[in-house]
């Protein structure tokens, strides 16, 4: 809290230098303004980032649980074999990918029926998923694993932490086991990534279609009870920048700079997909995505004209955090707490609030997206 | 955890020694105002207060004067939600928003200066607390860090805000709190989900809601009365309150859910009676985006204002007919207070502070561009 206001600070003396700086040499280089990305309407923002950026991304999951269902059931068919495992290891990565690169986008089809919650039910700080999976596997309820059974289950157990529990434990190998308890074991693997298959395909669904949610912020109006007018479904759609940019902090760089600046006896704060080796390949697919959405957006068109140097801070910025988002396993790894782990973790949150600023104080209000303190960040 | 809050706390009461002697520096008003409004401010004639953020990206409390002119700025350190006031000393207290680590209390006539103070180090402030009728206590809406419970926190206001203790909220995620006219019931708005502060801001087990509205006895800490939602629409995060007339405590939530599938957002309930939603076609909850920022009652008591800052819309809803009687258009408009006597003062996101008038009067409007009022107008 303390360090934000800091780091606020030191972004606006930032911002002066490189508005300074940028101000002695733009006189030489006005061919920059000729280049200049073509201003998207907000209907035509809309309609990007449904077409480019989240419908690929929602078949992208569907297709990704489709294989994680296969591979996990194919680990119980074949007794748990290293190769099948290997595989159901490599399928759970690529759903974690898909699902980082998507959980931002809240509205829609996602937020109904608590499908958000159950493909992820994160922060977990009390270890609900584990303690609500370890009474279902001694309970052994045979209808828990049949097409549905689960649904109607905690949000907990539904998703990626409780097979990330069941596909990463070192002490039993998934499938390995020959007895009730070890078949109902990987049964129950089975049956959680055949619920995300399904989720994933609930919220597929919900999108596509004549009366789907792409149709719905495609077509607002006065007849539309959801978007009356394209300002109010880019505004929806430019939200979820903010939302992702808040998580990739609040989720990851915020517990990890607790963690390891707290003095003595730190609390362990989990980071998501620890136990699979996951946190860096979420977050980095969580950060590439909202690079792609802010292209999308085309929001780099809206810079003021009295402050052109934002044209060049903002790719710098994501190149940054793209840079040092691929450091973070290593550095967590190898080097918890040191100086150079603390840095990128520091410039990660420094380089996100300087994005943030920019698209929601400047870039936003400039493209007509009026945002205020309240309707973006209200409690 | 516990040593990172001791030292946040290190850090806020360096932080207001600075401000007591430095007093003299950061008193006068920022967006002002002349020597008279100054004058006028030390003799206490602010009528509303609002946590804000500043042009510069820094935070403050604002006190503001009948017509809405910047009187005095307090500095803060962090975001601020809400503020409450005794109004027999002119005390009052702003606290930190969820998750929040300080609150500071301040002398409205701006006499005193003002005094930090934290919650423990496993509690978090939801951004609310009241003071006692008696002025002698605030109680603060808290969050258990490792139980998950909510928790109302019970500082000294005489002596010097030391933590004297606690009762529980009697649900998850206590958000405003408002004592009632009895001066010994609280009512207290369980939101139904915690947060984590080593994980900001990030809400915890919505699916699990089970938000209420608990009436418990300030003297005892005894739970009156509690009541729930149907489960149906347990997603509805019950979250700021105001008691009308007759003692009827109206609340506005916030859809933790789709927005097509938003109730009313706008309801009541008294110690006797459970929570009642408006009566409202299907789409109200939709048109009002989900969400409702901040509630507030009309002088007379008979007026309820809701403020839906993502719809841009104010509505005034008459607590005897329980219709929405009013509505007002106000992009990001939040924060509502009572303004003259059956009219409301409207703060928004965007630098606004507008006085509606009763009737078919024009409003009246003081801009600020670049400071952000945020979440709530308190009338002191």
């Amino acid at each position: 809290m303390i360090p934000d206001r800091l780091s606020q600070s030191i972004l606006s003396a930032v911002v002066g230098a490189v508005a300074l700086g940028l101000a002695l040499g733009l006189a030489l280089a006005p061919a920059a303004a000729q280049g200049a990305p073509v201003r998207k309407s907000h209907a035509e923002m809309v309609r990007d980032v449904i077409d480019t950026f989240i419908m690929p991304r929602v078949e992208a999951l569907s297709a990704r649980t489709a294989e994680l269902e296969a591979a996990v059931a194919k680990v119980c068919s074949e007794g748990g074999s290293e190769a099948a495992r290997k595989a159901a290891v490599s399928a759970f990565g690529d759903t974690v990918r898909a699902w980082g690169g998507l959980d931002f986008v809240r509205f829609g089809p996602v937020s109904r029926q608590n499908r958000l919650e159950r493909m992820l039910f994160w922060p977990d700080p009390r270890g609900f998923a584990s303690r609500q999976l370890n009474g279902l596997l001694a309970a052994r309820k045979p209808e828990l694993l049949q097409p549905g059974g689960l649904a109607r289950q905690s949000v907990a157990v539904q998703g990626l932490p409780a097979l990330e529990i069941l596909l990463f434990s070192d002490k039993i190998p998934l499938g390995t086991g020959t007895d009730e308890a070890a078949r109902y074991r990987c049964a129950m693997a089975a049956a959680i990534a055949a619920n995300m298959r399904a989720i994933a395909g609930e919220i597929l669904s919900g999108w596509t279609g004549d009366d789907g949610y792409r149709m719905k912020m495609l077509a607002p109006g006065s007849d539309n009870p959801l978007y009356r007018d394209s300002t109010e479904t880019v505004r929806e759609v430019a939200k979820a920048m903010a939302m992702g940019i808040e998580l990739s902090r609040d989720r990851f760089i915020l517990p990890e700079l607790t963690a390891v600046t707290a003095a003595a006896a730190p609390r362990r704060v989990r980071l998501a997909f620890e136990s699979a080796g996951l946190t860096g390949a979420y977050v980095e697919a969580s950060l590439h995505a909202l690079e792609e959405l802010f292209g999308t957006l085309g929001l780099a068109a809206y810079v003021p004209a009295d402050k052109p140097w934002m044209t060049a801070f903002l790719p710098n910025a994501w190149k940054s955090v793209l840079a040092d988002v691929a450091k973070l396993d290593t550095l967590r790894a190898r080097e918890r707490g040191s100086d150079a782990h603390l840095h990128v973790l520091r410039k990660m949150r420094f380089e996100l609030s300087g994005i943030r600023q920019i698209i929601f104080k400047e870039l936003a209000p400039n493209a007509g997206i009026e945002m205020g303190i309240n309707a973006l960040d209200g409690d | 955890m516990r040593s990172m809050a001791i030292d946040r706390r290190q850090f806020l009461i360096g932080a207001t020694v600075l401000l007591g002697t430095a007093r003299g520096a950061l008193w006068p008003a920022h967006g002002a105002s002349t020597p008279a409004r100054d004058a006028a401010a030390f003799a206490g004639s602010a009528t509303y207060a609002s946590a804000a953020r500043r042009a510069d990206g820094s935070y403050a409390v604002l006190l503001l004067g009948e017509d809405g002119s910047i009187l005095r700025e307090i500095p803060l350190s962090a975001r601020a939600h809400d503020v409450t006031v005794d109004p027999a000393t002119g005390r009052a207290v702003v606290f930190a928003r969820r998750p929040g680590a300080f609150a500071l209390a301040f002398d409205v006539a701006g006499a005193r200066p003002p005094e930090l103070f934290a919650p423990p180090p496993d509690r978090h402030f939801y951004g609310h607390g009241v003071f006692a009728r008696d002025g002698r206590l605030v109680y603060a809406t808290e969050h258990d860090v490792d139980t998950g419970d909510g928790v109302i926190g019970v500082y000294d206001a005489n002596g010097g805000w030391r933590r004297v203790g606690e009762f529980p909220s009697y649900g998850i995620g206590p958000h405003e709190l408002i004592l009632l006219a009895d001066g010994r019931t609280l009512a207290i708005a369980n939101g139904g989900f915690g947060s984590d502060p080593a994980t900001g801001r990030e809400s915890i087990d919505i699916a699990g809601m089970e938000p209420n509205l608990a009436f418990v006895d300030v003297a005892t800490g005894a739970l009156a009365a509690r009541h729930g939602l149907p489960a149906e629409i347990n997603l509805l995060s019950l979250r700021h309150l105001a008691a009308d007339a007759r003692g009827q405590v109206w609340f506005g939530g916030q859809w933790q859910g789709g927005l097509e599938d938003a109730p009313a957002l706008i309801g009541c309930a008294s110690l006797e009676k459970p929570i009642a939603l408006l009566d409202q076609e299907a789409s109200a909850g939709m048109a009002l985006r989900g969400y409702i920022g901040s509630v507030a009652v009309s002088a007379g008591g008979r007026l309820i204002a809701a403020s839906a800052p993502r719809a841009g819309r104010i509505v005034y809803v008459d607590t005897s007919t329980r219709n929405v009687v009013h509505e007002v258009a106000l992009a990001d408009g939040c924060g509502v207070a009572a303004h003259g006597a059956a009219a409301f003062a409207i703060s928004s996101g965007h630098g606004d502070v507008r006085f509606e008038a009763a009737g078919d009067a024009a409003p009246r409007e003081q801009r600020f561009p670049g400071t952000e009022f945020d979440n709530h107008l308190r009338r002191l």
